[in-house]
């Protein structure tokens, strides 16, 4: 893990697409407090221009200062502490999430602990394996998951009715305010570009502009096929993406939820073993070697045990990825902190000219 | 502790190994009586050493060969006949007489000559004459090698149907003509070395001088250095130690293939070679993941008709790989994926077998292999008589009895018959395909998906001397694509792009 690789474009562009279609496949009317999915259309809108403005620090101090390291010094230890945490946390959000979809919605002769053992075994092998093992392999998941996801919209364009497209805000601003709070605070990917982006080469605005667009851009699909197909229906559904694809048929083949479940299980996969990857890249930077191994084993153990009991209690679960505090956390991870740490940087740049 | 031990050793046990490892030179004695005794005394208990004592002029001499390892004829026309009625100098010192007969009355093209015993007894146990007079402390060696050996032919794992019908044997000499008459070019450079401590074969590195990526070349060469194995029998031996250190991957970065023109079309895109005295292959490195379902065929055909196999390749090792476990999750777990006609068809069939699904699968899965295996070893004869008894005995009653469903059956079948279609993948897709089976009889698609993105990072993961073995594919090369996935006509074929193992970057 020690050695550092450098990530193309395509390469983070894949990476932070599967982190994005993770969420988007996983819109819930419970976990985003709407009753439909329509106004999200508009939350997506938003969410897009705010992660523009989210990501313009770390894109600054990157672009000024190439070689900086934010883990250096004394202040670098206390945004070790805040990442490392952080990405534990999102680790033991997709890790509780794949729990929570296996209960609810798959076949109840699943394993899930058995699962849960193996995918957790899997991320820590993935992690492992380092960052071009990940960007790599992403660029092929990328890839399956396209054609699934085309093969799903195209099997739901015969389903759409016009009239389940309701005017937006029939029912208020609410739903899109609690649309764009929930957006905004499952976009893991925007800390992680914090922490990731002295790792890719090229055109770094580029990459981020069409990322975000495009992804998106995919999300306002996905939602439009949505409630063009279930239309009312979609209010009484846990995970709704899920429950479209039941229906959703293309000749001989009917009830796509295998590929729904394929396509999600191999997102949430690298998604888990990407953030897996982040906490170890940010443990890689404490210089003592014994207390890097703890602190690696310590989170791995931490995302095991978390992961697997969080989705035993609702309350908890509710509590503990409470959409406030992750959002919160999402701006200080993604904005704020990068943002300190290129007023320092410029403040000391100004210092050293003026002697 | 781990450093205490290690620590123990370094200073004990080298020191000691040290003194073994370093052998004394020892020069060549100008008494014939010496050298002979040296080498009998080496060969003692070995019936095949021959050692032809006679006179030149008043001098004692000798020739030493190994019996069966030299071409009699040859000796005698070109060593023996030409020494024995040589006209030499008289009066003229031993030296001179030996200078004289070395270049003025043997007509044999290879000479060389040794001036220690350990050289000497290279080149005997290589084949050649060694040539002994008495007073002169050389040694000369003479390669009138004949050993007997088996012709060219049709290289049996790699059949093609348009392509050359040779293949590599034995020989490493005939495996260089091989090569070295499809590239004439003076950049072809073939390389000696020495590898095994006791059996001392005799390898050869080839590559393209002026398209070999020097960085690779020089690793090949430090890891061959490194090679500590005391007997190099055969090509694969070689293997894990061309391959990246700790790999612990299923899928071989290092290729080995038995055609000439496969290896030298290889060597053409700046890749090194590697043969191996007394391997009918040659080993080629760094291989890609993509270059598995390349075949000579491919070139010979139409790029539309190539294309198609080329694809059909792809969805082959993904059968061959997936197919049984994907049955057995959905049959298990999501049967409600298949149509109603077919799921009827199913229930009925798994509804009258005793055992469930995936041990059924693994069942037949299982006797598939062990008949595979008894057809690779037997005689050709027998070997059609396994096939009968396995697909009409085994196959055929099992089904008729109710033991096995037809569909499993059919199942297996169509993953046998995939997995030949690449068969330089064969290893790693059975074992993978007994793995997916149960993954997916114990865990469902959720499990199989999980198992095969971890494929994939394994994959994806690998280098070999900085390339990425799943490059043009991840990382992404477009000017790649024209032969991977597709396989593109010779005119776009034929345009330059940036060869591989020249852009070695960790991407």
């Amino acid at each position: 893990m020690g050695k550092e690789y450098k990530i193309s474009p395509y390469q983070i562009f894949s990476m932070f697409f599967l982190i994005h279609i993770f969420t988007a496949l996983t819109y819930s009317p419970k976990l985003s407090f709407s009753k439909g999915l329509w106004d999200l259309m508009l939350s997506a809108i938003i969410s897009l221009l705010l992660s523009f403005v989210l990501e313009t620090p770390s894109y600054v101090l990157y672009k000024k200062y190439q070689s900086c390291n934010m883990f250096s010094g004394k202040l670098g230890v206390v945004y070790m502490i805040i990442y490392a945490i952080y990405f534990i946390w999102v680790a033991c959000y997709v890790f509780s999430l794949m729990r929570v979809f296996i209960i609810s919605v798959m076949s109840p002769e699943t394993p899930v602990i058995l699962l849960s053992i193996f995918a957790f075994m899997g991320a820590m092998y993935s992690a492992h394996k380092g960052v071009h093992a990940i960007a790599r392999t992403s660029v092929m998941i990328v890839f399956f998951v396209f054609l699934s996801l085309i093969f799903i919209a195209l099997s739901l364009l015969p389903k759409i009715k016009t009239e389940n497209y309701l005017p937006f805000m029939s029912s208020g601003a609410e739903e899109t305010i609690n649309g764009v709070i929930y957006m905004m605070s499952r976009n893991f990917s925007l800390p992680a570009i914090a922490v990731i982006l002295p790792l890719i080469e090229g055109n770094k605005k580029a990459t981020l502009t069409i990322w975000n667009v495009v992804t998106h851009f995919f999300s306002l699909i996905i939602i439009f096929l949505t409630v063009g197909s279930l239309g009312k229906y979609l209010e009484t559904q846990i995970f709704q993406i899920y429950s479209v694809t039941r229906i959703a048929e293309v000749g001989v083949f009917r009830r796509l939820d295998a590929v729904y479940v394929a396509t999600l299980a191999m997102g949430s996969f690298i998604t888990f073993s990407e953030f897996c990857y982040f906490f170890s890249f940010v443990c890689s930077n404490i210089k003592k070697q014994t207390v890097k191994e703890i602190s690696v084993l310590l989170g791995a153990i931490a995302i095991f045990v978390f992961g697997l009991c969080i989705p035993q209690s609702k309350e908890f679960y509710y509590f503990i990825f409470n959409r406030y505090i992750l959002l919160i956390y999402n701006i200080i991870a993604a904005f704020i902190l990068p943002l300190i740490f290129l007023v320092k940087k410029l403040i000391i740049e100004n210092r050293s000219k003026r002697k | 502790m781990f450093y205490l031990i290690k620590n123990i050793l370094e200073r004990k046990i080298l020191p000691g190994t040290e003194k073994k490892l370093i052998k004394k030179i020892m020069p060549v004695s100008g008494s014939l009586e010496e050298n002979l005794t040296y080498f009998e005394s080496s060969f003692e208990n070995c019936i095949d050493l021959r050692v032809r004592k006679f006179k030149i002029k008043s001098n004692n001499a000798a020739i030493i060969t190994l019996d069966g390892m030299v071409d009699k004829e040859t000796l005698a026309i070109s060593v023996l006949n030409p020494i024995l009625k040589s006209n030499l100098p008289e009066n003229e010192q031993i030296l001179k007489q030996y200078e004289y007969m070395k270049d003025e009355v043997l007509s044999t093209s290879e000479q060389m000559e040794c001036f220690n015993y350990e050289d000497a007894m290279s080149s005997l146990m290589a084949g050649c004459t060694l040539f002994l007079i008495e007073g002169v402390p050389r040694i000369l060696s003479i390669e009138v090698q004949g050993f007997e050996s088996r012709p060219i032919s049709e290289p049996v794992t790699e059949v093609t149907q348009k392509g050359s019908r040779e293949g590599f044997v034995e020989k490493i000499k005939v495996n260089i003509t091989l090569i070295r008459r499809r590239i004439k070019n003076p950049n072809l450079k073939f390389e000696r070395m020495v590898i095994g401590s006791v059996s001392k074969t005799p390898i050869c590195l080839f590559y393209l001088d002026d398209m070999v990526s020097p960085k690779i070349l020089d690793d090949v060469k430090k890891r061959l250095k490194e090679v500590n194995l005391k007997y190099v029998l055969s090509a694969e031996y070689l293997i894990p130690y061309l391959e990246e250190k700790n790999s612990f991957s299923l899928f071989n970065a290092v290729w080995v293939s038995e055609r000439p023109d496969s290896v030298c079309g290889k060597i053409s895109e700046g890749r090194i070679g590697i043969l191996v005295d007394g391997a009918p292959n040659a080993v080629i490195l760094p291989y890609l993941f993509a270059e598995y379902f390349q075949t000579m065929d491919d070139y010979n055909q139409r790029p539309y008709f190539a294309s198609l196999i080329r694809i059909l390749k792809y969805m082959s090792f993904f059968i061959s790989m997936l197919l049984p476990g994907i049955y057995v999750a959905l049959g298990t777990f999501n049967p409600e994926v298949f149509p109603t006609e077919v799921i009827n068809k199913l229930a009925a069939s798994i509804g009258d077998t005793p055992f469930p699904l995936l041990f059924e699968t693994l069942i037949i899965l299982f006797i598939y292999e062990i008949m595979r295996e008894a057809g690779l070893r037997l005689p050709r004869a027998l070997g059609h008589a396994v096939s009968i008894v396995g697909a009409l005995v085994i196959g055929e009653t099992a089904v008729t009895s109710g033991l096995i469903g037809a569909p499993t059956l059919m199942v297996v079948a169509l993953t046998a018959i995939s997995s030949y279609v690449i068969p330089n993948l064969y290893e790693p897709v059975a074992l993978l395909r007994l793995v997916f089976a149960v993954v997916g009889g114990v865990m469902g698609v959720l499990g199989i998906t999980l198992l095969f993105t971890m494929t994939l990072i394994g994959v994806c993961a690998k280098n070999n001397y900085g390339v990425p073995f799943t490059t043009s594919i991840s990382p992404f090369k477009f000017g790649e694509m024209r032969d991977v996935f597709i396989r593109a006509g010779w005119k776009v074929l034929s345009r330059n792009y940036k060869k591989v193992q020249n852009t070695t970057k960790n991407k």
